[in-house]
């Protein structure tokens, strides 16, 4: 018994001192915590989701980079530099000389359109941006060509802004430039090399990749002969980890350096941590509230306008959204010229009441909401609920994976969907509108699917028409302002999504990480990063 | 036992071993069929998996006809049966990886776990059962009553959450989330895939202390619910002995309260014992998702459960044909050891 | 040992007194009141209706229980709680069920092989035979299990079991009430002979008065904890006993167990 107070104090001592020793992670490593569910493929042409683009980003190169801290800033990559003709119908690329793959490879212009030409060849996931610019993949041999080892010549199929196309060539996973022999290599019936490049890459960055298992790590390590130098960072791994108290333990242990996908509660934990660092960086893509216009309720204006009035914009963007969204809801991403500011949209029952009761449904109606289990999806989607309720409509939810929610939508199958889109990685209006509102063809069997525009059936002839003619317009002004005419257009004519809030996206950084910097267009690139210590 | 009798047996074992695979083989193909039929009923579509939401029709469609979607559901189901026939689980829809590749790369991490997990709950189920028996309605039976309670109502998930906060975060005993510090990954070759075992073998002893510090938290949580089970059900076979005449007999006979308990009691209820066990085996071997999503353990119970949310029924159908084959084995195992030590079945 | 019993004038076995209490849920049932009797080279039987605490006489002095006042004793020396090896050699037991008082997974070898190692008795094989023998089994019967005896069989064996210490005293608990009905005559003539040439002294507890008459010289009735009566068995047949509850179990079992008493005497 007399040694009992003595163990004790032992015990006390022993715990203290071990609670402080935080362990480090490796000077020369990159410690990621993410969740690897959706990281399917690695194969640029068929890759989708937002964290391929960030591994793709650091394994390949593109021709040219979006300045991450002005993404409107077009910086060079393997091409040094480019030139526009004055008909706005093509773009010439000068190859970076000197470029190697990792295979040792020296990289052509005939690797960047083979590269872009395999994308329209194969038609998967990635293919739908370049085919709604015109090109086919009959058309894209002639179109997209190396008209000598330096020079890489892309022709516009359809007139459009050459700028989209840049700034395509600068976002999108599709864009990264493939070691075409290295590839070619590995080709199996005839498939490109498309089984192979799913798990390998054959690339020229900054980084080279040794191993991926599936939902349990990927490493990748240096590549020394990198053309714009080796990176600080001898290795980088990312790590599987979707329970975010695990990351934020881990984060707090020192046992990684960037944690991807925290909750909410636990973000906010993390900003008292003197250790960590938290970055938010917006996206192109907005969190929406759409109604399917095929459905005849919603098919009255009336009534979209009433949903529009009964959606709580500040309660959902104050409790639900933080680290999540910021307040927006115009059609066109934020941040750029042409977008209008919000149009103070509010719940307003009352109001949404007599709309409704103008409309028909003095009592409301039975409706059902689709939406993704997830937050904050699922938390939009009770709010919404609650405030459809106030104006007597009777909302069931229907939490669904992904895959099911947006299934029902391209199917057209949904009365009301809380959602996330936009395409929006180019910071330019038109990629915004192209995706959420533009329509050219309502019909069912156009199986416009890719549009959201079309899976809401949401047609106007005169939003279209001004989409289509604003995106050739050269002077910057008068686009600008037949943008922002669009966007007026819609709030009267109310579209059938309507958005609430703009994408953020938040990672948790340790402190001693230097030259990190959140891409918003998720090419976050760690080839000059490392840590101060 | 004359030489007749005994061949005659065997004969009869042989017939209803026979039987006994026929039934295994009805059970295994209902198992597949069902599963198929709820994969394609299901709202789960792989192509958007694949696709993404976002991709136009064309390639929908083209992928749709790739992974063989627009056959018949009878034609698909037959060209599935058709290639399991040759041994092969088909490709992963989304990866496009082999089904057995995938199996076999999650499956030992399970298996370590799950085998870690059930040692320890074994280990520690048994005696506790034992004792509470043995000490019925007394303060010692009291305490293994509150702990196996809390083995069973508490969610494995918060006994995760606590045993990283107090013996990784607070305490560093526990190696975090992983099977193995990051350092370390990929020094050892892979022979097993259970590391434990493959750094054992390379001699690489820094490495198996790793993965030990890893294991070792995820394993005790996992094995608690087991162990909670095991203790009970010990218990109640105990009680149901120890209440028998043939104890009093050996009590009567002289022999120590020691030798009562496990050479007589403990002896007739092994077998009943072992199948217990080996079912809570089954079941942890089925993976446990909970606990591989707090400790970031590469299992197969994540590897099921992602593949089932994206509709990759390809993926889904091995898994399922794998714990079917593991229960069925089970039984069969369990049956088998009562044969070998119940004299009564001989 | 006749030397030592001759000078010890002490009875073989002592009751004096015996209470014995149960916790039963939340009560206390006291089911053994104050129960006194000696024992010398003699047969008792204690009978009573189920619940009338006679097999806890039985268990007490067999050392199953420990939570009993007042006193025992072999040959005039007290008895502690606690069950020892010696006693174990002075005492043994047979139970009313051969099924569930074999280890299932013991062969009758092992099963008598057990005690001998356990007392520390050479010669183990030759006295497994003899002891077969004794009981009536062929030796070849040591490699058996219990599940490939016949009721009888193991009843044998168990008596076996019980007597391969050499015991002076032979507690019965109803040691034919799980078994046929001719099977009960040929069990209760094997103890009869046994005692004979064993020269043991038994100490027999049952519900069945047939089976008093045909084994044991006297008789206390037991009801509630307390013996009742103590009578000679042969007053018992035939006569009309005087205690009231006495008289009733004699009524209780004369008609069933007529038959069986009638078959041993023929056997």
């Amino acid at each position: 018994m007399k040694k009992l107070p003595f163990l004790l104090a032992a015990c006390a001592l022993s715990v203290s001192l071990i609670g402080t020793i935080q362990a480090k992670t490796p000077a020369d490593q990159l410690i990621v915590g993410m969740s690897m569910n959706n990281l399917l493929s690695l194969d640029p042409a068929g890759a989708t989701g937002n964290d391929v683009l960030e591994i793709n980003a650091n394994l390949y190169d593109s021709l040219v980079e979006l300045d991450p801290n002005d993404t409107h800033t077009v910086l060079p990559g393997l091409a040094e530099s480019w030139t526009i003709t004055p008909d706005n119908k093509s773009i010439t690329f000068k190859i970076r000389k000197g470029v190697k793959f990792h295979s040792g490879n020296v990289l052509t212009a005939e690797d960047a359109a083979w590269s872009l030409q395999r994308v329209l060849k194969l038609n998967l996931a990635l293919a739908s941006g370049w085919k709604s610019y015109g090109f086919t993949a009959q058309n894209v041999d002639k179109q997209i060509r190396a008209v000598d080892p330096q020079t890489l010549v892309i022709d516009l199929p359809e007139p459009a802004d050459p700028k989209l196309i840049i700034y395509t060539l600068g976002t999108s996973v599709s864009s990264v430039i493939l070691d075409s022999k290295k590839v070619m290599q590995h080709q199996k019936d005839g498939d490109m090399g498309r089984a192979w490049l799913t798990t390998n890459e054959a690339g020229s960055g900054p980084f080279a990749l040794n191993d991926w298992r599936q939902k349990d790590v990927l490493l990748m390590s240096r590549f020394d002969g990198y053309w714009r130098g080796a990176p600080k960072l001898r290795r980088v791994v990312l790590r599987h980890m979707t329970e975010s108290q695990t990351l934020r333990l881990m984060l707090e242990r020192g046992d990684i350096d960037v944690a991807n996908g925290m909750s909410v509660p636990d973000v906010e934990a993390m900003k008292k941590n003197q250790n960590v660092r938290v970055e938010s960086v917006k996206r192109g893509t907005v969190y929406y509230v759409a109604v399917s216009v095929k459905d005849p309720k919603f098919a009255d204006k009336r009534v979209r306008l009433a949903i529009r009035n009964l959606i709580d914009y500040d309660g959902i963007n104050k409790t639900v959204m933080p680290n999540y969204g910021v307040l927006h809801q115009r059609p066109i991403q934020s941040g750029l010229p042409a977008t209008l500011p919000n149009p103070g949209y509010k719940l307003d029952v009352p109001a949404a009441r007599k709309l409704l009761a103008e409309a028909g449904f003095p009592n409301g109606f039975k409706t059902t909401i689709r939406v993704l289990s997830d937050p904050p999806f699922i938390n939009i989607a009770t709010n919404l609920q609650a405030t459809l309720a106030l104006g007597g409509i009777d909302a069931s939810v229907i939490p669904g994976t992904g895959n099911q929610v947006y299934g029902a939508m391209r199917d057209r199958q949904f009365e009301i969907i809380v959602g996330r889109g936009g395409g929006g990685a180019e910071p330019h209006p038109h990629s915004s509108l192209r995706a959420l509102v533009y329509n050219p063809d309502n019909s069912n069997e156009a199986k416009l699917t890719n549009f959201q525009g079309w899976r809401t059936s949401f047609i106007s002839p005169e939003i279209n028409s001004l989409i289509e003619k604003a995106v050739l317009e050269q002077d910057a002004k008068k686009q600008i302002a037949m943008y922002q005419d669009i966007q007026k257009l819609y709030d009267e004519q109310v579209g059938a999504i309507q958005p609430i809030s703009q994408m953020v996206d938040t990672v948790v950084l340790q402190k001693d990480l230097r030259n990190f910097k959140s891409h918003p267009a998720s090419t976050t690139r760690w080839r000059d990063v490392f840590k101060q210590r | 036992m004359s030489i007749f009798t005994s061949s005659g047996l065997s004969a009869r074992r042989l017939t209803s071993l026979g039987h006994r695979l026929g039934i295994v083989a009805i059970t295994l193909l209902g198992l597949l069929t069902l599963t198929f039929l709820i994969g394609r009923v299901m709202p789960l579509d792989p192509v958007l998996s694949i696709v993404g939401a976002d991709a136009d029709q064309s390639t929908y469609d083209q992928v749709y006809h790739q992974l063989g979607l627009d056959r018949p559901m009878y034609v698909q189901y037959f060209y599935y049966l058709r290639d399991l026939m040759h041994g092969d689980l088909g490709r992963a829809l989304l990866s496009g990886n082999s089904v057995a590749a995938d199996i076999a790369r999650v499956f030992p991490a399970t298996i370590e776990l799950a085998t870690i997990a059930i040692l320890f709950g074994t280990c520690v189920g048994v005696p506790l059962g034992v004792f509470a028996a043995t000490h019925r309605g007394r303060w010692g039976d009291q305490v293994v009553r509150v702990i196996s309670l809390c083995g069973y109502s508490v969610p494995v998930f918060w006994f995760g959450m606590m045993g990283l906060i107090i013996f990784y975060a607070w305490l560093n005993w526990a190696g975090g989330a992983g099977r193995i510090d990051l350092a370390y990954d990929g020094l050892v070759e892979s022979r097993t895939g259970m590391l434990l075992i493959d750094s054992a073998l390379a001699g690489e002893w820094d490495v198996f202390w790793s993965a030990v510090k890893h294991i070792t938290l995820p394993a005790c949580i996992l094995g608690l619910h087991s162990m909670a089970y095991i203790a009970r059900m010990t218990r109640s076979f105990m009680l149901a002995q120890l209440s028998q005449e043939y104890i009093i007999t050996a009590r009567v006979k002289g022999l120590s309260e020691r030798e009562v308990i496990w050479r007589h009691a403990f002896l007739n209820i092994l077998v009943q014992l072992l199948t217990i066990v080996a079912l809570a085996y089954g079941g942890l071997l089925e993976g446990a998702v909970l606990i591989e999503t707090v400790f970031a353990w590469p299992g197969f119970g994540s590897y099921l459960v992602s593949s089932l949310l994206l509709g990759d029924m390809n993926a889904v159908m091995g898994c399922v044909l794998l714990i079917g084959i593991i229960f069925v084995s089970l039984n069969l195992i369990a049956d088998a050891l009562y044969q070998v030590f119940d004299p009564r079945t001989r | 040992m006749m030397t030592q019993e001759t000078m010890n004038t002490a009875p073989l076995l002592e009751v004096q007194d015996l209470h014995v209490r149960f916790q039963s849920g939340g009560s206390l049932v006291d089911a053994v009141r104050g129960v006194s009797f000696d024992l010398g080279r003699e047969k008792l039987a204690i009978v009573g209706e189920s619940g009338s605490g006679k097999t806890t006489v039985l268990r007490c002095l067999a050392g199953q229980y420990n939570h009993w006042h007042g006193r025992l004793a072999i040959n005039g020396e007290k008895l502690g709680r606690k069950l020892d090896k010696a006693r174990c050699r002075k005492v043994q037991m047979v139970f009313q069920d051969p099924y569930g008082s074999l280890h299932s997974r013991h062969t009758v070898e092992t099963a008598l092989a057990e005690p001998l190692r356990i007392h520390g008795i050479g010669n183990i094989s030759q006295r497994i035979d003899s002891i077969l023998t004794k009981v009536g089994l062929p030796t070849s019967f040591r490699y058996r299990y219990p599940h490939q005896l016949s009721g009888g069989q193991r009843q044998r064996v168990a008596i076996a079991r019980a007597l391969i210490l050499e015991p002076r005293i032979l507690l019965l608990d109803e040691p034919t009430s799980a078994l046929d009905v001719s099977v009960q005559a040929e069990i209760l003539n094997l103890l009869a002979d046994l005692r004979q040439k064993e020269g043991l002294t038994y100490l027999l507890v049952t519900h069945d008065l047939g089976v008093v008459a045909h084994l044991c010289d006297r008789v206390a009735v037991m009801q509630q904890g307390r013996i009742v009566d103590l009578l000679d068995c042969s007053s018992i047949v035939g006569a009309v006993p005087e205690h009231p509850y006495t008289r009733m179990l004699v009524e209780a079992s004369r008609h069933y167990s007529r038959e069986m008493v009638d078959a041993a005497q023929a056997a």
